[in-house]
């Protein structure tokens, strides 16, 4: 029913005229329209003042709908909805003022909008904090503003809706201070041995403190860092920290501008970037990690344990490698002022008396040698000159220096350079043109926003190919004058990056921007990228790379280290395990030892990359850089037949090997899913890499050191993906060899993964699992990135049973 | 992420001493904020073309903030200054950008800035009308509209094609709007 079959006015033809309008209305909204449905659009609207009403109203419905804070909420505080300033609203704590500074004065006023405004709020101060050049890096509306437009809506959600802090009583201890500790504020600094309150902010430049909780939790704050203290927790604005949770202590909770992190009496870090990125780190024990997505009223719970990381903002995240070097176990505090290691550069490019050593960098676009410089010209395309091997920052401080001018600029095209660190080396041509830089990149830029403008020193961050840039600006140094000697300097020691813009010939005009960036480089290349258009002289480029321990700079650090393997254990020798796993398993549905060549079109299907090689199945291929990308669609094996386990247990065995790579990085890793849909989710996730559902049970050994773990998951949708069990096996390193049983009865999923040739290396996991997930097909898993080899595949199945 | 967000890192005592233009700016622009966002969203509907110029708009409206006379209206001052920037709009991103043609876009943005079609005046009832709706028509409708979601993407989620969604979406919207306009003729206010 339209809304207009209430509207006595409308006739006939005016009415088949409307349902055509509202037709091309929905298709316009939702970015389906054609040129042609423009056009007609464009016809209709230009004739009749009706009509034109009607489009205005769908319109405000489209924007009320998009804006969304407000509409969708369950709050009864948020149901006056009509922005006025006059209307008093409860529940806005966060807008609320903390202390008494004079950022919190300037919020006070705002604690009044009622929180259809707040978007509005933020936006105005994002808006002023970019052209007074005066907002607050902090608390300020600036700060809330910047989590909400860098972050995004959901973030700011939670941030506002933070607990109100009612309990002011005293909850931990100051046990330590570190020497070189510095105080954003001063006046808010806190002497040794002082007790902290419940909303207390803590907040750091450099150094770190040490609290104990009453509940016994010791906890390091890690210096940049913006906290507030709860009882049992608190929240992470900014920064770093890392707590040691006793027994007593569990359930002690951090929250971060998406989400929170619910300890379970274990050892783990938590920290939070200025690109809306939270990350997780779990050295001992348990976590429960509830991240907030989308439009922030879904909350997903990831089950962390030892050794796994996970790194999440509103659209995704990624599980890693606890990292307990960027919780403490270094320093990761920056030089201050745009020091850089006074050692040898490891690459050098004097332009202004030596051509470019071709050897060490790849140029995109218009770069050129011209006389006493090189060259970046913009031709649309932005130019690029990427270093030829990588840099990671991980391996130690990366300082970039690099003198350039502006030689010639566009009236219509800004100016603008960027040095990019923790790179890819492929542009990404496709994008819109707000993203368009490297695939993946943390980018330091010095630009104008538009050719009258003063200049804006920007840092951001691309995580994905398919990920918009998130970036944050600061003004603050003077309108880019063409010709002018301008030197860039750009550190990167794997989450800070500082960047110093200064007069060449006068340093003491200088603006230093620091930031910090979670983002854990797929590729580390350095890449120096020109305008879209005018031009840029580069007369010198310096890297400088402080390479820890008995790590050098230059390729031999690069270089992987021989593999050391087990030898192969013989046929005979695993089907006797095969046979014994398998005992009593039923009638033999399949059996598979793959010696044709090519699969049995009437048992198998395929997905992605899998092929017959040498009697073996193999599921995916090496990568050209050994990087594993788990932000792919793993290759799958799976059976035609769709079975129903509860109908008749399922046991699988069979035996599987993996690549060289097994133990690098990610790691490669092997599951089996049972009642699985026979189709790959999508998006860039990696919980979209698998199947849209079914139970996965996974084997994956590089899950941390030592600890390889064995998981079992259940996905009853395409977009949810619960971890139900993990545990740890300790392996043999050298041994890629392993047999594997997955017994699956329809209530309950058990994996057994056992070494090929050490009996003592076994270990059997199981889990229940949700029974309205009750059929469909058996798929075997690889990892894009480590190929692995399946064989000696047998499914048996067990009939009938009782159950139903 | 949107890739919007903006700071500075200057310090605090700055923003004790900001003058009150900023705080009344800041006032003004919140307020009108949603009202904005509808007005070049009704001039520029395709993509993302209304977001930035509210962007680039929100700039140019701080600049001018001198010239407006405080105590009129300033969602009129700042839609003057909203068409100019849709225009310029249009101008740079050139055909890609232009749905309508110079006359219609004229029409509409004297059209737009009447407050009857203003949000501000459909959220009270919208947001109950939405409660009317079956769960799953809320389901969809609020999946739809979460940031960054696209009609094609979800589509491709849940497992139909962008043209039956969009349909399905399209139904939704209209059962909003009918539901909108019998509580404000009940209302005595359309």
């Amino acid at each position: 029913m339209s809304a207009d079959d209430h509207n006595p006015t409308l006739r006939d033809h005016d009415r088949a005229r409307r349902a055509r309008l509202d037709d091309l209305l929905e298709r316009l909204c939702d970015q389906l329209a054609t040129d042609d449905e423009l056009a007609e659009i464009n016809t209709i609207l230009g004739r009749d003042k009706s009509d034109r009403e009607y489009y205005l109203r769908y319109i405000s419905l489209h924007s009320s709908l998009q804006r969304g804070v407000g509409i969708f909420d369950d709050d009864a505080a948020t149901t006056c909805v009509t922005c006025s300033p006059e209307m008093p609203t409860a529940g806005h704590a966060a807008w609320a003022p903390s202390a008494a500074s004079g950022a919190d004065r300037q919020s006070r006023s705002f604690s009044r909008f009622n929180k259809s405004t707040i978007w509005g709020i933020a936006a105005a101060a994002t808006l002023l904090a970019v052209l007074l050049g005066v907002a607050t890096w902090w608390h300020g509306p600036a700060d809330q503003a910047r989590d909400a437009m860098s972050l995004n809506r959901a973030d700011a959600e939670v941030a506002q809706t933070a607990p109100a802090i009612a309990d002011r009583s005293p909850v931990a201890r100051v046990t330590q201070l570190s020497a070189n500790i510095v105080w954003w504020n001063p006046n808010e600094s806190i002497a040794l041995m002082s007790r902290v309150r419940a909303g207390q902010p803590l907040r750091l430049s450099r150094g770190e403190i040490r609290l104990t909780y009453d509940s016994g939790v010791e906890m390091r704050l890690l210096a940049p860092a913006d906290f507030v203290v709860h009882a049992e927790g608190g929240s992470l604005r900014r920064g770093g920290l890392r707590a040691v949770v006793p027994e007593q202590g569990r359930g002690f909770t951090i929250e971060t501008p998406n989400g929170k992190v619910v300890d379970f009496g274990t050892e783990f870090g938590v920290a939070v970037d200025d690109f809306g990125v939270s990350e997780v780190s779990v050295f001992q024990g348990i976590v429960d990690t509830f991240r907030i997505s989308g439009t922030g009223d879904a909350t997903q719970t990831i089950r962390l344990t030892k050794g796994e990381a996970l790194q999440w903002n509103r659209e995704t995240f990624i599980r890693l490698k606890a990292d307990p070097l960027r919780f403490g176990e270094r320093d990761l505090n920056f030089p201050i002022n745009g020091e850089f290691d006074a050692a040898q550069p490891v690459l050098d490019e004097d332009l202004e008396h030596r051509r470019l050593d071709a050897s060490q960098w790849r140029q995109l676009g218009d770069v050129r040698d011209a006389d006493g410089t090189l060259e970046m010209r913009g031709s649309g395309e932005l130019p690029y000159l990427v270093t030829a091997r990588e840099f990671a920052p991980t391996d130690g401080p990366i300082t970039v220096v690099c003198d350039i001018r502006f030689t010639e600029i566009d009236p219509d095209q800004p100016p603008s350079f960027a040095v990019l660190t923790r790179s890819a080396d492929e542009r990404d041509v496709d994008a819109p043109e707000d993203w368009r830089t490297m695939h993946t990149c943390v980018r330091c830029s010095f630009k104008s926003l538009d050719a009258s403008s003063t200049g804006v020193v920007e840092a951001a961050t691309k995580l994905d190919r398919s990920c918009p840039l998130s970036n944050i600006l600061w003004r603050g140094f003077d309108r880019l004058e063409a010709g002018v000697a301008y030197r860039l300097v750009m550190t990167d020691d794997g989450v800070n990056v500082s960047f110093t813009v200064s007069l060449r010939d006068d340093p003491s005009i200088n603006k230093t921007i620091t930031c910090r960036s979670l983002f854990r480089g797929k590729e580390n290349f350095i890449a120096l990228e020109g305008p879209s258009a005018g031009t840029v002289a580069v007369d010198r480029i310096q890297i400088f790379h402080n390479t820890r321990g008995s790590m050098t700079a230059g390729e031999e650090g690069d270089e992987p280290t021989e593999q050391q393997h087990a030898p192969p254990v013989a046929q005979d020798t695993l089907n006797e395990l095969l046979d014994t796993l398998a005992s009593a398993a039923g009638t033999l549905m399949i059996r598979d030892d793959f010696d044709s060549d090519v699969l049995d079109p009437s048992v198998w299907a395929t997905l992605d990359d899998v092929t017959i090689i040498d009697g073996r199945v193999r599921l995916g291929s090496p990568n050209r850089e050994e990087h594993i990308n788990t932000w792919t669609n793993r290759p799958y094996l799976l059976t035609k037949k769709s079975y129903a386990p509860a109908e008749g247990t399922l046991t699988i065995v069979g035996t599987v090997e993996f690549a060289d790579n097994f133990l690098n990085e990610y790691g490669g890793s092997f599951a089996v899913m049972t009642r699985a849909d026979n189709r790959h989710g999508s998006g860039p996730g990696w919980e979209y890499s698998i199947l849209r559902f079914g139970v996965r049970a996974n084997f994956w050994p590089a899950a941390w050191g030592q600890e390889h773990s064995l998981e079992i998951h259940e996905k009853p949708s395409p977009s949810t993906l619960s971890l139900l069990l993990a545990e740890g096996l300790e392996i043999n390193p050298e041994m890629r060899q392993y047999v594997f049983k997955v017994v699956d009865d329809g209530e309950r999923v058990t994996l057994t993964i056992q070494d090929a040739a050490d009996a003592t290396i076994v270990k059997t996991v199981s889990a229940p699992t949700n029974p309205a997930l009750r059929s469909g097909f058996i798929g075997f898993e690889g990892c894009w990135g480590c190929p692995l080899w399946l064989d000696n595949v047998r499914i048996y199945r067990t009939r009938p049973t009782t159950r139903k | 992420m949107d890739g919007q967000g903006q700071m500075t890192d200057e310090v605090n005592e700055f923003a004790e001493a900001r003058p009150d233009p900023t705080s009344e700016f800041l006032e003004l622009y919140s307020h009108n904020y949603p009202r904005l966002q509808y007005y070049l969203m009704a001039l520029l509907p395709t993509a993302d073309d209304a977001a930035d110029v509210l962007q680039e708009t929100s700039l140019v409206l701080w600049k001018k903030f001198d010239s407006y006379e405080t105590g009129t209206n300033f969602f009129a001052w700042a839609c003057k200054i909203a068409r100019l920037q849709a225009l310029k709009h249009r101008e740079r991103r050139g055909k890609s950008a232009r749905v309508f043609d110079d006359a219609l876009l004229e029409t509409l943005a004297t059209e737009a800035a009447d407050d009857r079609w203003a949000p501000g005046t459909l959220l009270r009832d919208l947001r109950q009308c939405l409660e009317r709706l079956s769960t799953r028509d809320q389901q969809l409708i609020k999946k739809r509209y979460e940031p960054g979601v696209s009609v094609r993407r979800l589509a491709e989620e849940i497992g139909r094609t962008a043209n039956s969604l969009s349909k399905s979406l399209g139904r939704i919207r209209r059962s909003l709007l009918e539901c909108i306009q019998r509580k404000q003729t009940a209302a005595g206010r359309d």
